[in-house]
């Protein structure tokens, strides 16, 4: 494995040049193996504070058609035509994951009840039934820990052995899953614990059965309807604007022009629609998501 | 063998040349910009030297403070990295002409790789087979779609002095010709200052894949097996992995060879210096047009010994 790269800790990476910022480069005897190397590597690198492309890497390593061999220049265009939102974990998976949120949850509640200044003998004793949240998926299990890691036994299904020895406070660690190497990287979020893993970006939600009832009570927040705005896909300048307030658009129909990396880019309609509002004009230097225009 | 050479370039290509230079035994001179001071290149480097500010137009890119570098430091010779100056010809002749060693192809080399329609040119000569096209310049919209038609589609447009991706579109009928020729022409000059536009097939399920070549000026020349970068997304690479899963040895062998007659034919006249050089940006042009002739060869056997995978 080696990684070339021109940045170090502390350094600064300017928004003059280039956004490349490493590359990761893997050698193995034969080519699905040389993958596999490739997505252990990524899976233990972390870049953190900008937006990067480490889980649409991991993803194409795990893609069947890339494994295969079976490559041409559109092989983005055709595997992800809606463009990359993240591995969705299958069941397989996410049990996997549950199993890892399962181990960091023992781990996490057997140093809070070491807390000082307990009464002894009415410490509080960690459960072993608990309910993992994963996305859609939500797990009953009975975990049992060893001083390596843990047995995870899910009711109704199979039981995965964790191994691993990460502490809070670590946002990355090895984990050995039913005799499978993983590197995963970790935090807190809210009451959960955001795992990241092969392109899979899910928070889970370890919690007591009882708590796990209530949580199903909780409403859940919707995010704001953007589906009438032309939002900048990438920062860059607004080289031109093709409509104008009160024009109907049709679908493929051009909106707007950006250059972003001196190259144009054309925004088209989705669908037909009218022109309520114009945010932006020409020579306007946007961000990702700022509104272009607004639709009725 | 040199003994100190300037790096004009930054950022993980700097690193790398620095690093080599290093186990080599030579000295190294890095040049940074006012966005730049702190970078890692610059540490790394023997000496540096600043050029100006951070804006590339105002430093990375421009020929006469590079060569005030090299006259500051005494650097014997220049290596361009990738991008940036690296396929500029005026600032190889410059440096020919200060009589500092460029590590790269000569000038004539990359004037006439550089430009697609020349180099379209030299590869027909070359018995290399290329895209069919049409080879000539083309003045307007009309005439755009003219050409789309009786090339057939779809079709490519891409600009002549075009190069990283930049300055090409895909047209499928007449509405997509008329402006994909618009935009490539506005992007090229943009970016080129260049606008000239030629139009040929477009290949279906094209592969990417590159040779990388290595000569010198006494006519030695040899190419380092191929590099497949099919993985692209806006035309930039993504990952590039070798050996391509997609070549078998005889194909990989007659890539090889036709690239390496393509410089040999261009180059052999022109190369004076005595170092050896490194084709680095111009060999895309050669790989790219002898690759995508090959993509319609149907795969057999595998003979790859190693593999390699690089993201970036």
């Amino acid at each position: 494995m080696r990684n070339d790269t021109g940045v170090f800790e502390g350094g600064e990476i300017s928004m003059y040049y280039d956004p490349m910022i490493a590359k990761l480069c893997t050698w193995a005897p034969n080519r699905l193996a040389a993958i596999d190397a490739m997505s252990q590597a990524l899976d233990d690198f972390e870049v953190d504070g900008i937006g990067h492309n480490l889980p649409f890497l991991s993803a194409v390593m795990d893609h069947p058609r890339f494994r295969e061999g079976r490559l041409t220049t559109a092989f983005i265009a055709e595997e992800f035509p809606d463009g990359f939102v993240g591995v969705t974990p299958s069941e397989a998976d996410a049990r996997k994951l549950a199993a890892v949120a399962a181990l960091m949850n023992l781990r996490s509640e057997q140093r809070a009840v070491q807390i000082s200044g307990g009464m002894d003998n009415h410490r509080r004793k960690v459960g072993a039934d608990w309910v993992v949240t994963l996305g859609d998926f939500r797990f009953r299990l009975t975990v049992g820990g060893q001083a390596e890691g843990a047995t995870v036994a899910f009711v109704g299904g199979p039981s995965v052995s964790v191994v691993s020895d990460w502490l809070p406070g670590r946002v990355h660690a090895s984990f050995v899953i039913d005799g499978e190497p993983a590197g995963i990287k970790m935090e807190a979020t809210g009451t959960g614990m955001r795992l990241r893993w092969r392109g899979m970006d899910v928070v889970a939600h370890v919690r007591t059965p009882c708590v796990a009832e209530l949580a199903l009570l909780m409403s859940v927040k919707l995010p704001p309807d953007t589906s009438n705005m032309l939002l900048c896909p990438m920062p860059g300048v607004i080289t031109s604007i093709a409509v104008n307030v009160g024009d109907q658009v049709e679908a493929g129909q051009a909106l707007a022009t950006v250059e972003a990396m001196k190259m144009e880019n054309v925004l088209r309609a989705e669908r037909r629609a009218t022109v309520k509002r114009i945010a932006a004009q020409a020579g306007l230097s946007l961000a990702v998501d700022e509104l272009i225009i607004e639709f009725e | 063998m040199f003994k100190k050479i300037l790096v004009a370039n930054r950022g993980e290509i700097a690193c790398r040349v620095i690093k080599t230079a290093k186990k080599l035994g030579i000295a190294t001179v890095a040049v940074y910009s006012d966005a730049d001071r702190e970078a890692l290149h610059v540490k790394m480097a023997d000496e540096a030297v600043h050029i100006g500010p951070a804006p590339t137009n105002q430093s990375c890119i421009v020929i006469g403070k590079i060569l005030d570098a090299v006259c500051a430091t005494g650097a014997e010779a220049v290596h361009p990295g990738y991008g940036f100056l690296s396929e500029n010809p005026n600032f190889a002749e410059a440096l020919k002409a200060d009589g500092v060693a460029f590590i790269g192809p000569p000038p004539v080399a990359i004037e006439a790789m550089g430009d697609k329609i020349t180099s379209k040119g030299i590869a027909a000569n070359a018995g290399v087979s290329i895209v069919p096209g049409h080879m000539g310049l083309i003045e307007d919209a009309d005439e755009a779609v003219r050409i789309a038609g009786s090339v057939g589609y779809p079709v490519m447009i891409k600009a002549s002095a075009g190069g990283g991706g930049r300055g090409m579109r895909i047209a499928w009928n007449d509405a997509e010709a008329r402006e994909g020729f618009q935009s490539s022409k506005n992007e090229a000059k943009a970016c080129f200052g260049d606008d000239r536009i030629f139009i040929e097939r477009f290949v279906t399920q094209p592969r990417h894949i590159e040779i990388q070549v290595l000569g010198d000026q006494h006519g030695n020349l040899v190419y380092l097996g191929e590099r497949e970068c099919s993985i692209q997304r806006r035309n930039q690479k993504v990952i590039e992995e070798a050996p391509s899963p997609f070549l078998d040895t005889a194909t990989r062998k007659a890539m090889g060879e036709k690239a390496g007659f393509m410089r040999k034919t261009r180059i052999a006249a022109s190369c004076r210096r005595s170092d050896v050089f490194r084709v680095t940006g111009r060999r895309s042009r050669a790989r790219v047009t002898t690759a995508r002739s090959c993509a319609t060869t149907p795969a057999s056997s595998r003979a790859a010994k190693s593999r390699c995978i690089t993201t970036r």
